[in-house]
């Protein structure tokens, strides 16, 4: 990450909608925040948040209602249409389907703001264009038409449009959503090769909160009511930001794995006893169906065995061993409802 | 498919497209009530003198003039309706979505059937009423109105599908208001509107033609102008203020020239169904791009194809009467139409969402 002077900057922006002449319905209010070059910041907020309108207002695709967002140091406000272009990049989630467009086409539609009227490529503009496609590892498809792609790879083909337009700054609203895991994987870490490799800032919204703590250089965490925190997912993990930004009713955020838990419902206490990866994938299986694994004494105790798998329950009355687990949770709730 | 392989078929097919242009023109020149040895035809019009007085005076003075008024029908209709089409990203959409033919109708009904309003206080003779200049004026101010009305809703409301629906709407109205007008209307005024709506690419003179020729020549290079635009569009209107397009400027240029186009196609002959629709597909077909730098020329050559054939076979080889031009394009169009719906897959995905 570089410590220079950021490329964007917001001022005690506050970003919404108009409604009618002078009513202003703020999604976000007084929102202070910088973004750097050679970055990936990942923005992460429940649903209805505001993300968007942000992404939004930031991209100047939606006026702002109060402050202020700068470019370069200078107000957004005072940049000519096509100058925002070349600095600013943006990827949407819609999927874009047109027919009988070829993904050269529609890589080359990015150098836009850079042509003349009639869009002719100079040999300039087919070097970024033929640049840009290498580093997305999209030059095999170049020929293929739009409609014939993947979501994977049109998703990765609008990345290398957005970086035709080689402004330094790409702007991506959920990118990842109509992806498959290792797609999305696949994604975020091309967007990190691009911020650390190319020095881009990349801005990301999205859901994938164990993806982003993995791969974001920083996060912004907005959350109803609160100030948007922004600092290294590290941090905010420890500081507790991340929790709270995802708090609701019967899930947790387990701070030494950075995932999310359901919380027991149940709560009936077992002593479990044993290691190894049965052990865990047990009290996995204990905590889903709403038991409490615990290592201190309770009125039932259950012993894990790997190799073979068994498990050995037992209760006051009675002292069983099982060889699957089907058979042991069947048993557990029988056993539980009983008492 | 291979780059180089669609620049080779894109070639060719643009050869035969310009084979065919000059060969329906050769035949619409050709063909008219009057039988004219091929051999005279050339020699007049390569400034010699044919056999008799008369055919001169008919390939100068008829058949000229109305061949290149299909040429300007054609390639305006269809590249109007390319331009709507890309610009509301909707299939259906043609040059006469905005309104312009319904409000040109609406014109040309209150002008020829003035009487009716005016209760004959200022009622003018009916040949006066008939004349064309007046006829090209009723029809530009109802077209004009209409179209402000209906662009004034949709800049609110910027959405393809409810401007359709905007569209459809002015269209019954209009109706509505013209069968009321024609409800209390003389016969013969009746007659006049209904043979203007017909639609007719003859009647119009060279003077008119040098009106005509370069208010659709403008509407031409100005749709020409936004090519890059154009394709841009294809993406989305977010995807395209994004990269830097301006959506305000841009619309306006697409909808002057669109106005242009059909506004002056629809005054001096009428309001010509389908082709704007029909065309614009059938050039995505022949081509298999999206590309506006091959559309606009591949549309604009095939609705030149398309209306001179027409009109030839409006003339019945050998007959005196000529069908309505309006009849027959729509005759042809609807099929056209019908069969893409039926192919649905291929037009749904025409344009981003």
């Amino acid at each position: 990450m570089s410590f220079n002077y950021p490329i964007l900057q917001t001022k005690k922006l506050t970003v919404g909608y108009k409604k009618g002449k002078n009513q202003l319905i703020p999604v976000l209010k007084d929102v202070d925040l910088e973004l750097f070059r050679g970055e990936l910041v990942c923005f992460l907020g429940p649903n209805g948040v505001g993300k968007s309108t942000l992404l939004r207002t930031i991209s100047s695709v939606q006026p702002t209602l109060r402050g202020e967002v700068q470019l370069d140091g200078k107000p957004l406000k005072k940049y000519r249409v096509q100058e925002i272009a070349k600095k600013i990049s943006l990827v949407l989630t819609e999927k874009v389907s047109v027919n009988h467009l070829n993904v050269f086409e529609l890589v080359s539609l990015g150098r836009y703001a850079h042509t003349s009227w009639s869009g002719k490529l100079v040999s300039k503009d087919r070097e970024i264009v033929q640049h840009a496609l290498e580093v997305t590892h999209t030059n095999g498809l170049v020929e293929k038409q739009v409609q014939e792609l993947s979501d994977g790879q049109l998703q990765k083909v609008m990345i290398a449009r957005a970086l035709a337009q080689d402004g330094e700054l790409i702007i991506l609203d959920e990118p990842t959503a109509h992806l498959d895991l290792t797609n999305r994987m696949e994604i975020m870490l091309l967007l990190k090769k691009l911020a650390h490799e190319q020095q881009k800032a990349i801005l990301v919204s999205t859901h994938e909160l164990e993806l982003a703590i993995h791969t974001a250089d920083r996060l912004w965490l907005a959350s109803p009511g609160q100030p948007i925190y922004c600092g290294l997912p590290e941090d905010l993990i420890l500081e507790g930001k991340v929790a709270q930004t995802f708090l609701k009713e019967g899930i947790s955020f387990d701070q030494s794995s950075g995932k999310f838990k359901v919380l027991p419902v149940k709560g009936l206490p077992i002593k479990v006893e044993g290691s190894g990866l049965n052990y865990l994938w047990t009290r996995h299986a204990l905590e889903r169906k709403g038991y409490l694994p615990v290592t201190t004494n309770s009125n039932y105790k259950l012993q894990v065995f790997e190799n073979p798998r068994r498990w050995l329950l037992k209760t006051e009355e009675q002292e069983n061993i099982y060889s699957s687990l089907r058979k042991l949770l069947f048993d557990l709730e029988r056993v539980s409802q009983q008492n | 498919m291979n780059t180089a392989l669609i620049q080779k078929r894109s070639t060719k097919a643009f050869v035969l497209l310009i084979f065919l242009a000059f060969l329906f023109l050769i035949l619409d020149v050709s063909f008219g009530s009057v039988s004219i040895p091929f051999g005279d035809l050339l020699s007049v019009l390569a400034g010699k003198e044919a056999a008799k007085e008369s055919w001169q005076h008919i390939i100068w003075d008829f058949r000229l003039p109305k061949t290149i008024t299909a040429l300007l029908v054609g390639a305006g209709l269809s590249l109007s309706g390319l331009l709507m089409q890309t610009l509301f990203r909707n299939p259906l959409a043609g040059p006469f979505v905005l309104g312009i033919s319904s409000g040109a109708s609406l014109g040309v009904a209150l002008w020829i059937m003035s009487g009716v309003l005016l209760g004959g206080f200022l009622a003018f003779p009916f040949e006066f009423v008939g004349g064309k200049w007046f006829t090209v004026l009723a029809s530009s101010s109802g077209a004009m109105l209409v179209l402000l009305l209906v662009l004034f809703i949709s800049f609110r409301l910027q959405d393809s599908m409810s401007l359709l629906i905007i569209g459809l709407m002015f269209g019954s109205a209009t109706g509505a208001i013209v069968s009321v007008i024609q409800y209390f209307s003389k016969a013969e005024e009746v007659q006049a509107y209904l043979f203007w709506t017909f639609g007719s690419l003859g009647g119009l003179s060279w003077i008119e033609l040098q009106v005509f020729f370069p208010v659709v020549l403008l509407g031409l290079i100005l749709a020409i102008s936004q090519v890059k635009n154009l394709n841009v569009l294809l993406l989305g209107e977010e995807y395209a203020r994004s990269m830097g397009m301006r959506i305000m400027r841009t619309r306006l240029w697409l909808i002057l020239s669109t106005s242009l186009l059909a506004g002056s196609i629809t005054a001096f002959c009428g309001p010509i169904a389908f082709v704007g629709i029909a065309v614009p597909h059938l050039a995505r077909l022949l081509f298999q791009s999206a590309d506006h730098k091959l559309l606009i020329p591949a549309t604009i050559l095939c609705g030149i194809i398309l209306m001179l054939f027409c009109d030839i076979l409006a003339q019945l080889p050998g007959q005196q009467e000529t069908l309505p031009i309006n009849a027959v394009t729509s005759l042809f169009g609807a099929p056209i139409v019908i069969g893409l719906i039926v192919k649905g897959r291929r037009i749904r995905g025409t344009f981003a969402r």
